[in-house]
């Protein structure tokens, strides 16, 4: 008797749910209130852990040996040299390409974008995908298809927008297309996540010309053409670049410049893609 | 009399609501806590161990409300369509309800089978509605890479807390 009666539950249980898949599938709209109403009570808790977490995390990240401290300080001295001499090459190429862009009357696409500063507060509970949460929704003005960076380079895109959280994709999740391009040659490209290569901390990079130039240690920057990331995005850097065996396009590995393992701060830019589409 | 029934409603209330808190605990723990250890390899599947116990404690009507309750948690919190763990969780809790009658629930290794079982189980159902029907067929990969050491982990911590969860619960209902 109580088999039949739990035979019944069940059966009620699976019906519902697939009802609940297709319709929110098709009217993801209806969700809305539920997950802005539960996040409501869970996004404040998970923020208070976050620091708690970051403490526990500290003990065991923080132990380095002397050694190997002092030798990456001995590295980044010489490091910081080597890049105060390109600062000052760099300068003084900027000041002639400033002259150079009044002459063309060129829009200021460099200009720096606004951003917002946002914490890390959950991310996606398996391995099986690249996905995460940040403290910040609609009442702070996020928005879908915004462009997420982190404190070296793209890091993502927001697919979600709750009241108090927003669900970011990062680049090297398995369901990530970018359309790319190197920086100096121009050659559109695209990197894409492959859910092989989340330990190796890589993206794939296909979708190139056979008559391309670009080589190992290219600068791979999101390109102008992409219809939701905004142009000159520093991604990653070249490698690996081979032939397809079929001899019509060439493809290869992109190392992101983000290190998505240890994300704790991320900054989203305000500006949409879309928007300055709609400008001109 | 009337006072002693309220009594005991007002304690079985109590005891609902510490099942729904241990439920809580454990989701937050394995969303927000876990992940951001960064040398774990995977994160152990906590809420899955709590419903496949719940469902071998008590039997298929509590293992599939379990289940729902676990999978409303991650429907609401993950930008899924919503449903998708629902129905994987209270089937789980449904299956090993029905197990309740034909074992003793107090033999860890009973549990750690089960723990291999209901992971693996949990693991294909992500990765048929995540990737293969997206048409990515790296399965040997998903199976050494991602697969087995979550099914590790999640082992790992079920000898744990599934003393833990037996222990409390098998006194609770001595009383």
């Amino acid at each position: 008797m109580r088999n039949q009666q739990s035979r019944i539950f069940i059966l009620l249980v699976v019906v519902l749910s697939v009802a609940s898949i297709t319709f929110s599938h098709y009217m993801p709209r209806l969700t809305v209130p539920i997950r802005n109403g539960f996040s409501f009570f869970v996004v404040p808790i998970q923020d208070r852990l976050n620091n708690f977490g970051k403490f526990f995390v500290s003990l065991f990240s923080d132990r380095r040996t002397l050694n190997e401290t002092k030798n990456r300080i001995t590295e980044l001295e010489a490091e910081i040299s080597r890049l105060n001499d390109t600062i000052n090459t760099l300068r003084a190429e900027s000041y002639e390409n400033d002259r150079l862009r009044k002459l063309y009357n060129l829009s200021d696409e460099y200009a720096q974008y606004e951003k917002i500063a946002c914490r890390v507060i959950a991310k996606e509970s398996t391995d099986w995908f690249q996905v995460f949460k940040i403290d910040r929704g609609s009442r702070d003005g996020i928005k879908v298809d915004m462009n997420v960076l982190s404190d070296s380079g793209l890091c993502g895109i927001v697919t979600y927008v709750g009241y108090n959280y927003s669900t970011v994709r990062t680049i090297i999740d398995d369901e990530s297309r970018v359309s790319a391009m190197t920086q100096h040659s121009l050659e559109s490209c695209i990197v894409e996540g492959d859910v092989a290569l989340y330990n190796t901390n890589r993206l794939k990079i296909t979708n190139i010309k056979m008559s391309g130039t670009i080589v190992d240690g290219d600068r791979i920057v999101t390109s102008n053409i992409s219809s939701k990331f905004l142009p000159n995005l520093l991604i990653g850097y070249a490698a690996d670049i081979s032939v397809n065996d079929n001899q019509l396009s060439k493809s290869g590995y992109c190392i992101p410049v983000t290190d998505f393992n240890n994300l704790t701060e991320v900054l989203v830019i305000t500006k949409l893609k879309s928007d300055s589409m709609l400008d001109r | 009399m009337r006072v002693n029934r309220r009594d005991n409603n007002l304690y079985k209330a109590f005891v609902i609501f510490t099942h729904i808190a241990i439920l809580f605990v454990a989701f937050i723990m394995q969303t927000s806590i876990f992940p951001l250890i960064t040398f774990l390899r995977s994160s152990p599947n906590l809420v899955l161990i709590i419903v496949f116990t719940y469902g071998l404690l008590y039997g298929e009507n509590i293992g599939i409300i379990v289940g729902i309750v676990a999978g409303l948690l991650f429907d609401m919190y993950f930008d899924e369509t919503f449903g998708v763990y629902v129905l994987i969780y209270s089937l789980i809790g449904y299956v090993n309800g029905s197990l309740n009658e034909s074992f003793y629930g107090d033999s860890i290794s009973l549990a750690m089978l089960l723990s291999i079982v209901n992971c693996f189980v949990f693991n294909i159902y992500i990765y048929i509605i995540h990737f293969l029907l997206r048409g990515r067929f790296n399965f040997l990969y998903c199976l050494f890479n991602i697969m087995l050491p979550n099914i590790l982990f999640t082992l790992i911590i079920t000898i744990i807390v599934y003393k833990f969860l037996y222990d409390y619960n098998v006194i609770k209902k001595g009383n």
